[in-house]
């Protein structure tokens, strides 16, 4: 059967015998052409538009019936005796009846679905093997160059496709050093990628890689440095911060393992023992680090800490951190009518001493390891709670800045 | 015994204590005898080569402590389009080189949208007009942007999915390329440069350096805006050319300097950018475009880890700075390195350094910074009406204050750039001597030293280099004149007529 591959220099081979020296690179554009139009048909005019827009129309015709006539003569009719193009005095197209397979055609046919298998996923990234009819230019064929070049940047954007695809596959499967190695793939293609990367180190987090992630960080930071003259972004950093601040306090468990240490570590986060959470700082938006740290608390402790509060106190914490809401126990409208008999403008100074109340009440039952990450950041109002936290000392509270 | 080589009726500078000699033996590599009068007599044998200079200036070798040796050579080799003035001047120079065009691509270099009477930088469709078969690859001046013709466009390996290529209304890619498209464009052009295309470029360089004097360069390779195969070439191959490269290898990847065994690490390691593109950090906004003030390219904390890390391998750190902004944060991230070490005596290096303030440079003093300067900025862009004054306003005065910083004890290394400035040390001499701003000028000597002993002393080579004695390396250069007796504004004027390098007579247009 005809195989036929576009993508890095271009190959036809029938039956696995090659023969796409015979064909000329105008020849081998040509069927490119039709192969990549949508009905894979096209009227002589078009072609030779693109393929000899500077000859005279005799001269032109004649290059293209010269072409044809290259094709039908490589390209033997298939097993049922089907001729590979149809062409007739206005138009050229690929016999739809012909058998035979295409690279190009294979991956445009591709769209994500719940059916994707890892093998389909993988067959198709194999067929990448470089740029669309690389190593062609055709010199005076402005439109057919623009024709490649726009088609390359589909078939860049088809392989990320496809490679992201599969790494959702592998990841379903837990699956994970393959699917590091593909976005390791995709990271070839947009080595800047920091979602990517954000990724990686999430997947060596979950798999109590923290040291690989480690490493993993550092050598994409000396990358971005190099080669952009940038440091990585707010969130990799956070993440990165994170990653260090776990794995330094799994060290101090002797005699464990580093997967078995990573998963004390998120035992921990679940049981009536120590809770450390990382907060974070955005500069100049009042409250935004206790809104933080209440976010966090309220998704780690149990719900009874909560219920020591009163609802003015809940309802006050509320103004800065929604989430609150969800432990007053109120029904729709009964929350509408709280929030509205509420007065709306909410004394800092009682979100305050609400949100002291809280880490005073959790504390009292369990200690709380506080890490504030970007603390230069912090913004005033947050800044002066922690300078009175830290005065204070509640007992079981632990506040680390990083 | 006999010398290989006689330099007398000299006016022998060593570089020592102002001290002059009237001639000089060498044998083999090194300086064996210096003195006055005839005592050199019985050092001639009839193989030794005499050089009776009457009365010229000869100087130790020129140390160049700035000097991106790879991109210099490519350069060399590719079309200077600083001068062009419209798109069209642009098209016809590229058709011109078209016509002998030998193979590869064409590549023209230093352009700036600003040279342009269209303001613009030109693109694919434009560059199509006038050369449509052969790749033409076009860069700024300082790499930030790249500019491809269509057949470019198809004949290197793009990053279509990356960010920063321009698009025209058709969604179709312009043929300019910035940012991070930039950046991977780049990293696949250089990548794909043979070992053998560097090792043709930086020897066809070699004739021109020594023709300056130069006998030693600080070869600044690797990293953003170059390649790592730059630094890699100079890493195993450095040693096979005729003058002396000590790599500064551009990275943060300090694991890969200790496998390496380099003691130094740095040189354009960015803290901030350029004035020319208002990307240098400074304390105040920018003349030309208010509201802005330049940026840092790291944090404070990022570059405090980073030199602590430098401090604690006792690796010696060359940190890029030319904002006031940049400069007072390399120095806070030493002085934090410095408490928590204690670790002295490394001779780190701030480069290029510009906009230095009073209190910086008792900092710097205080730490013990080398300031790696290059004087010929200030002949480019020093002085009314010209870019500091544009870029800083009235402030353009407080620029390279050479004077200032060698009286609060700093010691200045030169370098000259190249290729954003001549590989031109004598230029550089000129510069310091005639600054702009009089109060900033230096005196010849100490202008001298920059390039010859404070170049050692940059390097940890002061034992061996940088100064006239006997024992020390013989890297000698001849002037065609007495420097000293030149009138300041005509230095630029002398120059070279003879370069000896570790014994070697190299460059001789003395006959």
């Amino acid at each position: 059967m005809l195989n036929i591959c576009f993508l890095g220099k271009s190959r036809f081979e029938y039956d696995g015998i090659g023969f796409g020296d015979q064909l000329g690179n105008k020849a081998v554009a040509l069927i490119c052409l039709l192969a990549l139009n949508e009905k894979r048909y096209l009227s002589r005019e078009k072609i030779i538009g693109y393929m000899w827009p500077d000859s005279n129309a005799e001269a032109a015709k004649y290059n293209l019936r010269y072409n044809l006539w290259l094709i039908k003569k490589n390209i033997a009719p298939d097993k049922n005796g089907h001729q590979f193009l149809r062409v007739d005095n206005d138009c050229c197209c690929i016999n739809k009846d012909y058998e035979f397979e295409c690279d190009i055609i294979d991956i445009i046919k591709f769209k994500p679905n719940n059916n994707d298998s890892i093998e389909g996923m993988l067959k198709l990234k194999q067929l990448f093997r470089g740029d669309l009819l690389e190593g062609c230019y055709f010199n005076k064929c402005d439109e057919l160059n623009e024709f490649i070049i726009f088609e390359r940047i589909n078939f860049e954007q088809r392989k990320v496709k496809i490679l992201k695809r599969l790494v959702e596959l592998y990841e379903n499967e837990n699956n994970f050093d393959s699917c590091i190695e593909i976005i390791n793939e995709i990271l070839e293609i947009e080595p800047y990628d920091e979602e990517m990367v954000l990724k990686i180190l999430d997947i060596y987090t979950k798999c109590g890689k923290q040291v690989a992630a480690i490493t993993y960080y550092n050598n994409f930071s000396n990358i971005l440095a190099g080669s952009l003259g940038i440091s990585p972004s707010y969130e990799l950093r956070n993440k990165y911060k994170e990653i260090r601040l776990t794995l330094s306090d799994c060290n101090n468990d002797d005699g464990l393992s580093l997967e078995d240490k990573s998963s004390r570590m998120s035992d921990k986060k679940n049981s009536h023992s120590d809770i450390k959470i990382f907060s974070d700082c955005i500069k100049n938006i009042d409250f935004f680090w206790i809104s933080n740290v209440i976010g966090k608390i309220t998704s780690v402790v149990e719900k009874d800490y909560l219920k020591q509060l009163s609802n003015k106190e809940l309802l006050d914490l509320s103004v800065v951190q929604s989430d609150i809401l969800s432990f007053l126990n109120l029904n729709l409208n009964e929350e509408l009518d709280l929030i509205a008999n509420c007065k709306r403008e909410v004394m800092g100074v009682s979100i305050v001493n609400a949100f002291i109340k809280l880490l005073t009440r959790v504390c009292h039952e369990q200690s709380i390891t506080i890490v504030v990450l970007n603390s230069a950041d912090m913004d005033e109002v947050s800044s002066n709670v922690l300078k009175y936290l830290k005065r204070n000392q509640i007992e079981g509270l632990n506040l680390i800045e990083e | 015994m006999h010398a290989d080589i006689l330099i007398k009726n000299g006016r022998c500078m060593t570089m020592e204590e102002r001290e002059i000699k009237e001639w000089l033996a060498i044998e083999k590599t090194r300086i064996i005898a210096m003195g006055n009068g005839n005592e050199y007599e019985s050092l001639v044998g009839k193989d030794t080569v005499v050089f009776d200079v009457q009365g010229k200036t000869v100087l130790p070798g020129f140390i160049d402590s700035h000097f991106h040796v790879v991109q210099t050579a490519l350069n060399s080799v590719s079309l200077d389009l600083s001068g062009v003035k419209t798109h069209e001047e642009l098209g016809e120079l590229i058709r011109e080189t078209s016509k002998t065009f030998l193979g590869g691509y064409i590549r023209g270099i230093k352009l700036e949208e600003g040279q342009f009477k269209e303001k613009k930088f030109p693109n694919r469709t434009f560059l199509d007009k006038y050369c449509n078969d052969v790749p033409v690859l076009l860069n700024s001046y300082e790499y930030q942007v790249s500019m491809l013709n269509t057949y470019a466009m198809l004949y290197f390996k793009i990053p279509f999915t990356a960010e920063g290529i321009e698009m025209d209304e058709k969604q179709m890619p312009t043929g300019i390329f910035r940012k991070q498209a930039n950046a991977i464009l780049r990293t696949n052009i250089l990548k794909n440069i043979t070992e053998s295309v560097r090792r043709d470029a930086i020897s066809g360089i070699m004739a021109t350096l020594l023709m300056n004097g130069i006998t030693t360069v600080n070869a600044m390779e690797g990293g953003f805006m170059y390649s790592d195969k730059d630094a890699e070439f100079i890493f195993e191959h450095g040693k096979e050319f005729p003058i002396d490269m000590v790599l500064f290898y551009q990275t943060m990847d300090i694991e890969k300097i200790k496998a390496k065994g380099l003691n130094r690490v740095g040189g354009c390691l960015y803290i901030d950018g350029t004035f020319g593109a208002r990307t240098a950090a400074l304390s105040f906004e920018y003349a030309d475009c208010r509201g802005t003030m330049g940026s840092l390219r790291l944090t404070q904390q990022e570059i405090n880890d980073f030199v602590l890390k430098c401090y604690k391998n006792n690796l010696q750190l060359a940190l890029y700075t030319i904002g006031d902004r940049a400069i007072e944060t390399a120095l806070n991230a030493h002085e934090n390195a410095l408490y928590q070490t204690g670790i002295t005596g490394l001779r780190h290096r701030l480069e290029h350094v510009e906009l230095a303030n009073e209190k910086q440079i008792k900092r710097a003093k205080d730490l013990g910074i080398v300031f790696s300067m290059q004087p010929t900025y200030e002949t480019y862009w020093g002085g009314s009406g010209k870019m500091y004054e544009q870029r800083l306003g009235n402030k353009y005065i407080r620029t390279n204050p050479f004077k200032k910083i060698i009286d609060d004890g700093v010691v200045i290394c030169g370098g000259t750039d190249s290729d954003i400035t001549e590989p031109r040390p004598l230029l550089g001499i000129h510069a310091a001597v005639n600054h702009s701003v009089k109060e900033h000028r230096v005196d010849i000597y100490d202008a001298l030293k920059m390039f010859t002993c404070n170049g050692a002393y940059g390097i940890f080579e002061e034992n061996e280099k940088g100064t006239l004695r006997v024992g020390k390396l013989a890297d000698v250069v001849i002037l065609d004149e007495d420097i000293l007796s030149v009138p300041s504004n005509e230095i630029e004027k002398v120059k070279v007529c003879v370069t000896i390098k570790s014994g070697e007579i190299l460059f001789n247009n003395l006959g």
